[in-house]
């Protein structure tokens, strides 16, 4: 297990060279791709949420593409669609495949694209498959989508629904940086000095096989049940939350608790990692009833009692 | 994968003799008590046994559930959380968790039995088990307890007469009624000796029969080694006379007895 702490402590130490800070972002972002979930960042602009998952895509290997979601944005521009191409001086229709057939995907600003575009991204998040027509295309693996999210822009946005939102894993808030972090950005950005080149860490089967051993680290029965306690607790809870999390809420809390102990090189599962995961897995899970808005509480201070009650 | 079955076997039944060990002095520490309690009350002590038996089985029971992993971690903090893990995946086996078994089985080396036993509290429960029996056993000898009939006699309460009840009587029950309940002990009759009335006490530990009368050590009295003069009183010659002083029995007489045992002997 060392051996895997080690490759991702270079990992962080090689995009800690870019993207200064942010390390529990990056961290989160890993545990999303080990866990075989989908991220949903959410941050103000200019929060380098989109570098860290470029830089990422880099230094693993993996097919890039971007998607920038604009109200005019239409399924076909996501998925790819049929053109006519002349081969031998004869018309064909030939399959263009859309920025959706990458590896990893950044869907920049979800929540600016109509409700029809999103659902044709979030089809191929969960069922990793495209329908064209007559025609299904499986996507390549590993296949993760990250999306980001502005929470400034509410005008001429459609927010994701909470059914849809519920496919993503994890929804990490990005924050700025610290004094000194901004500091050090400042003294590369504005010095002339090149971005360092990134060198390739993992490929393909490294990611498969991290995804494949994160699954065999063990859970103690008790720290699961404490963690289906916590997530139960979101449907009975009524005087704080409306709606509560699913099953798959659940399954992804262990999956992820599971990538956050390899990560950090530890052969079990402790409570540090589901009281830390608890937060990114619920946030965008569960609805909060009127008296709590009333009072101004957030999803993440209903999650901090509800982890409160199950110590 | 066998080794770890074996640590995990070991442990449990080192952990299991420690709690045994545990409620077992803790149960005495409860019978003893409770036995105190009905010495006292004049009520057959080793009723006792009962509640102290139930006692050590729900408190064993009760410890024998718990996890004794957690039980091991709460002593070597830097067990914590991985030793119940690889517990609760004994039978599992990959690379993470063959790893961890490895580690903790290594770990596990330094686990010590002593660990688990609270000296000071052990101690402390021997020294109250030896109190409550030195106490019992002085209250034994000295035969102080407490009789329900006298705490009850006038209160009109377990068919006791209240005090004013003439008749006292309650119904059929023997010892119901103030005036019925000197039939079942029968007629009273006074034991005596000679003119004097005696005053028995029967102890009902020890089952000793006490004498409340006062009765004067004989005197002591040296004889002679001839007769005392109220035997020879009545002889002109006093208790000079030579019958008094020896054995007169003629020595045929003593060959005959003496030839009549031995021929019963044969």
């Amino acid at each position: 297990m060392k051996n895997y702490k080690h490759v991702f402590d270079t990992l962080q130490k090689e995009i800690g060279k870019v993207v200064i800070g942010q390390e529990a972002i990056i961290e989160q972002i890993l545990i999303a791709m080990i866990a075989e979930g989908n991220a949903l960042l959410e941050g103000y602009p200019g929060l380098a949420k989109t570098l860290s998952i470029r830089t990422l895509a880099d230094l693993m290997e993996l097919k890039f593409s971007r998607i920038q979601n604009t109200p005019d944005l239409m399924p076909s521009d996501i998925t790819g669609t049929y053109i006519i191409e002349e081969v031998s001086g004869k018309r064909q229709f030939k399959f263009q495949k859309g920025p959706i057939f990458g590896n990893i995907v950044l869907a920049d600003e979800i929540n600016r694209a109509t409700p029809k575009t999103q659902s044709a991204l979030l089809e191929a998040m969960q069922e990793r498959q495209v329908t064209v027509g007559n025609t299904t295309f499986k996507l390549d693996e590993p296949f993760f989508v990250l999306a980001t999210q502005n929470p400034i822009e509410q005008e001429g946005t459609y927010p994701l629904p909470e059914a849809q939102a519920d496919r993503f894993l994890l929804k990490i808030k990005v924050s700025y940086p610290t004094f000194d972090e901004e500091q050090k950005i400042v003294d590369i950005y504005t010095s002339g000095a090149s971005v360092p080149k990134m060198r390739t860490l993992l490929n393909k089967q490294h990611l498969s096989h991290l995804q494949s051993v994160a699954k065999q680290v063990p859970i103690a029965k008790d720290l699961k049940i404490k963690a289906l306690k916590i997530i139960e607790a979101t449907r009975t809870k009524k005087d704080l939350i409306q709606y509560g999390a699913s099953p798959r809420a659940s399954i992804g809390l262990i999956l992820a608790s599971k990538a956050r102990a390899l990560i950090k090189g530890r052969n079990y599962v402790s409570s540090e990692d589901i009281e830390t995961l608890v937060f990114p897995i619920l946030r965008h899970r569960i609805v909060l009833n009127f008296e709590a808005e009333r009072k101004g509480l957030t999803t993440d201070d209903a999650i901090k009692e509800l982890i409160k009650k199950s110590k | 994968m066998k080794e770890f079955f074996r640590v995990i076997r070991e442990s449990s039944i080192t952990i299991n003799s420690i709690i045994f060990f545990d409620k077992f002095l803790d149960t005495l520490i409860v019978f003893l008590l409770i036995y105190f309690i009905l010495m006292v009350l004049d009520i057959y002590p080793f009723f006792a046994i009962l509640p102290a038996a139930m006692f050590l089985i729900i408190t064993l029971y009760l410890d024998f559930e718990k996890n004794k992993a957690v039980m091991i971690e709460e002593k070597y903090p830097e067990l914590h959380e991985r030793l119940r893990t690889a517990f609760d995946h004994a039978p599992v086996e990959n690379e993470v968790v063959n790893e961890l078994h490895a580690e903790v089985m290594q770990e596990m080396k330094k686990v010590s039995v002593s660990s688990f036993i609270d000296t000071k509290k052990t101690t402390s429960k021997i020294g109250v088990i030896m109190g409550l029996c030195f106490i019992i056993l002085l209250l034994a000898a000295i035969g102080i307890n407490v009789k329900l009939n006298m705490i009850f006699k006038d209160s009109g309460l377990f068919g006791y007469p209240s005090s004013g009840d003439g008749s006292g009587s309650k119904g059929d029950t023997p010892g119901a009624g103030g005036g019925e309940d000197k039939n079942i002990f029968g007629d009273e009759k006074v034991a005596t000796l000679g003119d004097e009335e005696l005053q028995l006490q029967l102890k009902t530990v020890s089952y000793e029969v006490l004498s409340g009368n006062n009765y004067k050590e004989p005197p002591d009295v040296n004889f002679e080694e001839t007769f005392p003069d109220t035997i020879c009183a009545d002889d002109p010659q006093g208790c000079g006379n030579e019958q008094y002083s020896e054995d007169k029995t003629p020595v045929e007489h003593a060959e005959l007895v003496k030839n009549y045992f031995l021929n019963i002997a044969k």
